[in-house]
């Protein structure tokens, strides 16, 4: 690691600094293993987290999707390096509920995810803490794709969809109508949303019985 | 030229870039390098396929990375630098499109290590050409063949952005 790095998040799986880089300021995000895990098995583990990331976050880029930029993969030391992004932190944002257009950003965050799903990239733990908002132009920035994976399913675009919604009911529960806004721009930015959509419906209901059930 | 040092490998030294314009002699010095002289120790690299030093920086980075690790893909730190330029893993691929052909007249030279005024001295014997600031880096570039090398839709004209998908397509290539 650079002497530079500092600290700005310890994970469960990963560690996550900032850092001078070849002229930029960058985040170095670090994954190590589990102690109770096979070291074979973790050691696979991690370097597949490691891939899925940094092909999504490219992925993603080139679609069209406000994305950090992918700097180096160090596999290595099971290390990324990205861009580091001026910004707030949607949650907190929202959290704060301070002068911020929720029509808008509402409308962000729909789009962003249906450019996403369109190149089939699902996200797998679509939360308000893995989008930011960059303060130089507003863009809304996807973050945090370790979890990701590729899959043209409707179903596990559902699922992502869902993820987000526990997501606002938990952490946001008097915003469930930018949800509604959400995906009301998905469905308008995504020609194959219907599908998706009808499979959200599923998804929803499945997991209000195991709600009642649990 | 400029001059930077690489945050992750401190011990290296320092990385020197030079830009040279009105080439004549490029023939030569490809003639040179293909017999593997030992004095041309330095990345080759056409001024055409490069839109910004950040993009040699990266490349650069992964070289002396991939020197540290010993995984090489290439002969040396030289051809893997130009190497790593290359959003592709085929080597010869690589070499041709990033590094100098015969005809080329605008030319990038990465050096690893080393004092900057003797390889610049050594450069200006080496190279018959002008050498010019790196400001003038954008002027060679040729955005029609970067955009293709480098697989960038054709919608996108925001030179940023384009920056953006050159380095992590670079960056990407490791994962692929
Ligand atoms: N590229 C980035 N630019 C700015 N901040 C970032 C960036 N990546 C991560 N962060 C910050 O670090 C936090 C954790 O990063 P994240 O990738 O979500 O890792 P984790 O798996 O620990 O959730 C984010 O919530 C954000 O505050
Ligand atoms: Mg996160």
């Amino acid at each position: 690691m650079t002497e530079n790095a500092i600290l700005i998040k310890q994970g469960a799986e990963a560690r996550v600094y900032t850092a001078p880089f070849l002229t930029k300021k960058a985040i170095i995000k670090e994954r190590f293993g589990k102690a109770y895990r096979h070291p074979i098995l973790d050691k696979k583990l991690t370097a597949r987290r490691i891939t899925q990331e940094a092909r999504s976050l490219f992925k993603c880029y080139k679609s069209g999707v406000d994305t950090p930029v992918l700097y180096f993969v160090d596999m290595e030391n099971s290390k990324i390096y990205m861009e580091f992004i001026e910004g707030k932190v949607v949650k907190d944002l929202i959290l704060e509920n301070k002068e911020i257009k929720k029509d808008q950003l509402a409308e962000k965050i729909g789009i962003a995810i249906a450019r996403m799903h369109s190149v089939d990239v699902i996200h797998g733990d679509l939360t308000t803490s893995n989008l930011l908002l960059r303060d130089s132009n507003k863009s809304l920035v996807v973050i945090d794709f370790g979890l990701s994976y590729v899959s043209s399913l409707p179903e596990d675009k559902a699922v992502d969809l869902y993820v987000l919604e526990r997501t606002f009911l938990s952490t946001h529960p008097n915003f469930e109508n930018m949800f509604a806004e959400i995906l009301e721009a998905y469905a308008k930015n995504y020609k194959a949303s219907k599908e998706i959509l009808a499979k959200f419906a599923d998804v929803r209901l499945r997991g209000r019985k195991r709600n009642m059930v649990g | 030229m400029q001059t930077y040092s690489f945050e992750l490998f401190p011990n290296r030294g320092l990385i020197h870039i030079f830009l040279f314009s009105e080439v004549k002699n490029s023939l030569e010095l490809r003639k040179r390098l293909l017999s593997h002289d030992a004095e041309l120790s330095y990345a080759f690299i056409n001024a055409r396929v490069i839109l910004d030093i950040f993009q040699l920086l990266i490349a650069t980075n992964c070289a002396l990375h991939n020197e540290k690790c010993s995984i090489l893909k290439t002969h040396n730190i030289n051809s893997e630098i130009v190497y790593n330029l290359s959003p592709n893993t085929n080597i010869n691929e690589a070499l041709r499109r990033f590094g100098i052909s015969d005809d080329s007249t605008n030319i990038v030279v990465v050096k690893v290590g080393g004092e900057a005024n003797e390889i610049k001295s050594h450069l200006t014997s080496l190279i018959q050409g002008t050498e010019t600031s790196l400001e003038n880096l954008f002027k060679f570039g040729d955005l029609g063949i970067i955009k293709k090398y480098y697989k960038v839709d054709n919608k996108i004209h925001d030179v940023k952005e384009i920056l953006n998908i050159i380095v992590g397509s670079m960056a990407v290539k490791s994962v692929s």
